[in-house]
């Protein structure tokens, strides 16, 4: 079986799709074969977006699939290198179903409080229900000032939960690249890349142990 | 006089407050990993039709038989199909 990354979150628009495109194109531009599951039959966010990506002609990232039950992604996932799950916008036994099966598990936050507090009760009941604290990991989204990304990140440290190093910035370019078929890591400015990068960078080094 | 020297003395820095106030502890977490995968169908027709009765029964009857046969139905806890229906099998039984 290769690597089940899964973006999970109990409430829509923090960053799952986003976060699970870079990850997609950056594991494919290292040469992973990659399926990226779109549980999200409702909007079928990344399911478009590579739609787009074809349309205009930029690099496959693999396969991309609807899928409305998350047992039936999971199990594609020994048919290629790495399975992303872009998980439907609330949590549900299904969560449950990902979590046993997956590598790591990455709950996209935002810099508020609306989007904090669901992600931490989120996994709390992770953790409840026996998953090791190692295995998912918060990842700061749509972060604006350095202040207000100092007080995100003691928040999750206050939580108990890993952080993962790495934040993605609240920047038009990355709502224009995704417009277009890219992921945040293909925009047109070398420096909010890095950003990106790095955050995806850190994913992989969780995975991985680094 | 001694000048007694306080510059040696640090002043307490108050407690920075986090703007997003305190994460919540783990006996708030709610059990929504419980919950079903896709929104339940709803099961309405099903329990409509869970009895049976599905034709359409009408006739004419005196407003005192109505009124009679109501109270009747509303004393002994029965629906009005019910009263209508124990009446027939009585007298089915009466016709033997």
């Amino acid at each position: 079986m290769g690597y089940v990354v899964a973006f999970l979150s109990q409430k829509g628009g923090v960053g799952k799709s986003t976060l699970a495109r870079a990850l997609a194109c950056e594991a494919s531009k290292g040469g992973l074969s990659v399926k990226v599951a779109d549980l999200d039959t409702q909007q079928g966010t990344v399911t478009n977006w590579h739609r787009q990506r074809e349309a205009n002609g930029f690099d496959r990232i693999g396969s991309v699939e609807t899928f409305g039950k998350a047992k039936e992604a999971l199990k594609s996932a020994d048919n290629f290198d790495m399975l992303i799950l872009d998980g439907a916008p609330r949590a549900s036994s299904a969560t449950n179903d990902i979590a046993k099966v997956a590598d790591l598990i990455i709950l996209p936050s935002g810099a508020s409080r609306d989007d904090l507090m669901p992600t931490v009760l989120l996994a709390h009941e992770l953790s409840k229900k026996g998953v090791p604290s190692n295995l998912f990991a918060i990842a700061l989204v749509r972060v604006a000032t350095e202040s207000e990304i100092r007080d995100a990140q003691e928040y999750i440290r206050m939580s108990g939960y890993q952080l993962l190093k790495g934040y993605l910035p609240e920047k038009p370019s990355y709502r224009q690249a995704q417009n277009d078929g890219l992921a945040v890591t293909e925009t047109r400015y070398a420096s909010i890349n890095e950003k990106a990068k790095e955050l995806i960078q850190s994913i992989i080094d969780v995975l991985t142990n680094d | 006089m001694t000048k007694i020297d306080t510059s040696k003395l640090k002043k307490r820095v108050p407690a920075k407050k986090n703007r997003f106030g305190e994460p919540p502890v783990i006996t708030e977490a709610g059990e929504n990993l419980e919950a079903p995968e896709t929104a339940p169908k709803g099961d309405k027709k099903k329990a409509r039709y869970k009895t049976g009765r599905t034709a359409q029964f009408s006739t004419r009857v005196t407003s005192d038989f109505l009124k009679e046969f109501k109270r009747q139905a509303f004393e002994d806890d029965l629906k009005i199909v019910e009263l209508l229906e124990a009446s027939f099998e009585a007298y089915k039984k009466i016709k033997r």
